[in-house]
């Protein structure tokens, strides 16, 4: 490693987390400071554009955020509307207008279940993302407060799966992501009233086009309950979200982890209580590994915990609440090791035996314990986990980049 | 602003009937989790805290009509009535009563519920 590189990695410059999935190692990355990332619902329909808004869906850049293929047959309509049911009110045929001129789709609402067109979309994979969006425009002159969607939802109106914006005479561009139940799922485009309780008025029109629905990998991480969602704030040139110690707490889906007793997990906190246990990071429940801060009642500590089949910590004291400080945690069940470091030091290793085993196909909880208890109190300005041993410069690199997300100085 | 709710546990299952009522869907059903603190006397709370607009003290406080999204009735809105009816707003801190879902406003949502007088009764994991 010539002496360029050397220095970009222990400052950081240049380094992206990225790298360190370039390998096909499982795990996350989440960056608060990405506002792309970033929104309001666990749909992904609103997205976070300035500091005190809730947090439903952060997205997971671990696998760099590249789209899938297409899965959507004849989203833009050049010449007809093949694909799309014509039984609930699409008009069956493109109308090159003003709004559209390359082509797009009309629907004229009978005012029942005549106000919608739809297709069906196969060979999803279970448990992965998708991301649907298009571009839609409602005319001025629609009754009511009728207006253009695009949901994974047809009769329910279910609001988490469905994504409007009430403006008219003008083209917006609607999206929302879904976790995929099954391997088929239908993609709905409708005329309903603005609050969802109702087809559109005999008459009153939506128009779409570029639909698209493609994969989004990544180990994405929700909230649906409004009331749990962590705050994504900003100040003095940093963003972070920030977790009440009440209730905030996100998850992600399962990640396979099944194939690694390895794992190195990094985040850059400030701590702002000790009062009660503050689970920072869990894979599962209890029994695989987490990060926490603090796990004593009352201790200024934060941890590491590494469970084979028998659950074994690095302890570290000293760090008393508010502190704002960057965190590694290493553990290495066939090894027998795990090691916590802070700021860029590390701290202490226990190599108790943390018997046999590989880490499981679970989900991430962030901020709490299964997103019911040890609730932590502070703010995240980012976390990676990877399920394989890092090198000591992807280490410094690492820690360096969250450093400086977090202000802290290594 | 920040409202922080103190909920009795036996006021638990009616609260968040109300949360969804107030709410965006079915999942904040899960509103009110484990009642992990307690008052100087003993009883025990579920707390939430979040982030509400200026009217949402009016609506919570209004007469409470099924949400649109809840086309299948999965909400009983008899027991959100009951949970509104034990409903105390405070604009600033006061003790939390072990028959009432007490609500206060605070920036803060640990200084709030330390200020309401309630602790944590977590263990260690």
């Amino acid at each position: 490693m010539n002496r360029l590189r050397q220095r970009r990695l222990r400052f950081g410059g240049g380094f992206s987390p990225l790298s360190l999935f370039a390998g096909g190692a499982e795990g996350a990355w989440f960056d608060p400071s990405d506002l792309t990332t970033l929104f309001q619902d666990a749909a992904g329909t609103t997205p976070v554009t300035t500091s005190g808004q809730p947090v439903g869906l952060m997205f997971d850049k671990s696998k760099g955020l590249v789209l899938g293929p297409e899965l959507i047959t004849n989203g833009t309509f050049p010449v007809n509307v093949a694909g799309w049911s014509t039984a609930g009110g699409l008009s069956g045929q493109v109308r090159d207008t003003i709004i559209f001129p390359s082509g797009g789709i009309l629907i004229t609402s009978n005012g029942s279940l005549g106000s919608f067109t739809s297709q069906t979309l196969t060979g999803l994979v279970v448990g992965q993302t998708y991301q649907v969006a298009c571009n839609a425009y409602t005319p001025g002159t629609n009754a009511g407060t009728d207006t253009a969607t695009i949901g994974t939802q047809n009769a329910s109106f279910n609001l988490q799966g469905t994504a409007l914006k009430p403006g008219r005479d003008v083209v917006q561009n609607l999206s929302i992501v879904f976790v995929a139940s099954g391997a088929s799922q239908d993609i709905y485009l409708s005329v309903v009233s603005s609050n969802l309780s109702r087809w559109g008025n005999n008459g009153s029109e939506s128009y779409f086009d570029n639909i698209s629905v493609r994969e989004l990998p990544g180990n994405h991480a929700t909230q649906a309950t409004g009331a749990a969602r962590p705050t994504y704030t900003e100040g003095s040139g940093l963003a972070w979200l920030a977790f009440d110690g009440t209730g905030d707490a996100m998850a992600t889906g399962n990640i396979d982890f099944t194939g690694t007793e390895k794992i190195n997990v990094f985040a850059s906190v400030r701590k702002l209580s000790d009062a009660g246990v503050g689970m920072i990071a869990e894979l599962a429940t209890g029994t695989e590994f987490f990060m926490a801060g603090p796990q004593y009642v009352g201790q200024p500590d934060y941890s590491f915990r590494s469970t084979g089949s028998i659950g074994v910590e690095a302890l570290i004291s000293g760090f008393s609440a508010p502190t704002t400080d960057v965190i590694t945690g290493i553990g290495d069940i066939a090894g027998d090791s795990v090691s916590i470091r802070v700021n860029g030091a590390l701290r202490t290793t226990n190599t108790g035996d943390q018997g046999s085993g590989n880490f499981s196909n679970s989900p991430i909880f962030i901020g709490a314990r299964n997103q019911s208890s040890f609730f932590f109190t502070g703010n995240l300005y980012g976390f990676v986990a990877r399920g394989a041993l890092s090198t000591a410069a992807e280490i410094a690199a690492t820690e360096a980049y969250l450093a400086a997300k977090s202000g802290v100085t290594l | 602003m920040r409202i922080s709710i103190a909920c009795p546990a036996a006021l638990r299952a009616d609260a968040n009937h109300y949360a969804m009522v107030l709410g965006y869907g079915p999942a904040d059903a899960r509103t009110y989790g484990a009642a992990s603190w307690q008052d100087a006397g003993g009883n025990l709370y579920a707390c939430a805290s979040l982030l509400v607009g200026a009217s949402f003290t009016t609506v919570a406080q209004d007469t409470l009509t099924r949400p649109t999204w809840d086309a299948d009735s999965i909400i009983d809105m008899a027991a959100a009535n009951r949970a509104q009816a034990a409903l105390v707003f405070s604009g600033a801190p006061v003790t939390a009563m072990p028959d009432k879902l007490t609500a206060c406003v605070g920036d803060n949502a640990l200084a709030v519920l330390a200020a309401m007088g309630l602790t944590r009764v977590e263990a260690e994991p």
